[in-house]
């Protein structure tokens, strides 16, 4: 009773004294509230218009990035054409030569530089980040990063692989793995997790178990971390050939071979 | 009696109003997801494309004309070898089978007698050192290739499947491009200075001594190399 005496009369300068002064009290805040709203919304709109302005570039430039990634498609799939051509030519002409050796040769440091596909026993590692990652709740360690990546192809390399590829990419001499914020940089190419590290060599159960024994990768997949990883030794894993053997002379055009 | 009808509208209509107001706030609220950060990261994914394609383009316009070459020369009956075993040497060379030399960066990496020189420290400066653009590297005189690995034992670094002593030093070279020097030295240096201090290797007592060297030379490895499985990389014939 006293606080509601207080209001009506201290605080409230004698406002709620009658029912006409209420009401225009209510008025007033009303309107006060009403021109406040006016007032942002104005200012929203105005922002709305430069925000459908960055959403109508944002749509343009996500159908320019569809058109130029169709054309990346089939410039590739040119790319891959025209180097069987060649492939094909070469053999025709060194047929013709008498020189079925040199062609073997060709083919021969091909392989070892990376640019055939090569498909025999092996194992295939998954990296994956954990399920739900969370970058407040959880730890760094539960995603994957790029020495994760370069860790396990040491640990492939030192049980015997023959040949590397992350995400369909072939490890050669001129590969590094780098990462670029979220993403891993592999031969000049962006790849995004899951990393899919395949690796063939003569003993896949060896090469399984330098992983799985691995007490890095064994801590970082306890609960409390919860990286993922998987790891499935198989007879038939494909690492497929660098994709730029068209392309290497930026990789070697520092390299002075001495006169024999 | 009518002015309080009056009243009562005005101050209906008022919260109708306002409350249309604040639901088209909320809405445009909602919608406006697209940020400059999205807008920014999508245009560099459109500069990289373009800049691929034009790569590949260029790659394959050179393709087109080399087999047009090929081809004229195999119709005139008077084709000449020498640009296929050019493609054979520049192969070769990728693939670390010829000695090669030129301006390069060397390395030497050596610990306190106490310590054993850790593996992980030399594959940091030899990844790093791809990513700088060597095109060659060797470390203790073994040619790495894609497949090299560099693993520790107790006492020694495997590298293609040679031991060297952990105690001794660790000598890197690479043949990088000499217009980059001054951007490569500082990042060694930079590099240098995370490893020494790095808590876990600081009571190794890591001794880091980089510098160019106008011309070094760099080993060829081995067909024979354990880092190469030859019989595992040649594609199987039929009937084998």
């Amino acid at each position: 009773m006293q606080v509601r005496q207080g209001l009506s009369t201290g605080f409230g300068f004698g406002l709620w004294q009658t029912p006409r002064k209420r009401q225009s009290l209510f008025l007033f805040i009303l309107l006060f509230l009403f021109g406040v709203i006016v007032t942002n919304h104005v200012t929203l709109v105005n922002q709305t218009r430069e925000q459908n302005n960055l959403a109508s570039l944002y749509k343009s430039r996500q159908e320019e990035l569809a058109a130029a990634t169709a054309q990346y498609d089939s410039l590739k799939a040119e790319n891959a054409r025209l180097l069987e051509v060649k492939e094909e030519t070469i053999a025709r002409v060194l047929s013709q030569e008498g020189q079925p050796g040199l062609m073997e040769e060709l083919k021969r440091m091909q392989a070892l530089a990376g640019l055939t596909d090569v498909t025999g026993p092996g194992v295939t590692v998954t990296l994956n980040d954990k399920p739900g990652y969370d970058v407040i709740r959880d730890s760094a360690d539960a995603i994957v990063h790029d020495s994760d990546v370069r860790h396990v192809l040491e640990l492939l390399k030192s049980s015997g692989a023959a040949a590397l590829s992350v995400n369909d990419q072939r490890i050669t001499n001129a590969s590094y793995i780098f990462c670029i914020g979220p993403t891993i940089l592999c031969n000049m190419q962006r790849l995004t997790p899951p990393y899919v590290i395949r690796a063939v060599g003569h003993d896949p159960a060896s090469m399984a178990m330098s992983v799985q024994i691995d007490p890095m990768l064994s801590l970082r997949q306890t609960p409390e971390i919860g990286l993922v990883v998987s790891i499935e030794p198989s007879d038939q894993v494909t690492c497929p050939a660098y994709a730029g053997a068209d392309n290497l002379s930026q990789y070697i055009d520092k390299l002075e071979v001495p006169a024999a | 009696m009518k002015t309080r009808m009056v009243q009562y509208t005005a101050m209906t209509i008022i919260c109708m109003v306002l409350g249309i107001l604040i639901a088209l706030q909320m809405k445009n609220v909602n919608e406006n997801t697209v940020t400059a950060d999205k807008l920014e990261e999508l245009q560099y994914k459109l500069i990289d494309t373009a800049n691929k394609n034009a790569e590949l383009n260029t790659r394959n316009a050179e393709l087109y004309q080399y087999i047009s070459q090929l081809e004229n020369d195999y119709a005139q009956g008077s084709a000449s070898i020498e640009s296929i075993i050019k493609e054979k040497e520049r192969l070769a060379i990728f693939a670390g089978l010829r000695e090669v030399n030129n301006y390069g960066i060397q390395i030497d990496i050596s610990c306190s007698p106490e310590s054993l020189i850790r593996d992980s420290v030399i594959r940091t400066f030899v990844n790093d050192l791809r990513a700088l653009g060597a095109q060659a590297i060797s470390v203790n005189d073994e040619r790495l290739v894609a497949t090299s690995e560099i693993r520790a034992t107790a006492s020694s670094i495997i590298i293609n499947g040679n031991g060297y002593n952990r105690q001794g030093t660790f000598s890197i070279r690479a043949i990088t491009d000499p217009s980059k020097e001054a951007y490569i030295l500082s990042y060694l240096e930079t590099l240098k200075k995370s490893v020494l201090s790095d808590a876990t290797l600081r009571n190794d007592q890591y001794e880091i001594v980089f510098q160019p060297v106008k011309e070094l030379s760099i080993p060829a490895l081995s067909e024979d190399s354990l880092a190469f499985k030859i019989d595992l990389l040649m594609p199987k014939t039929t009937g084998q």
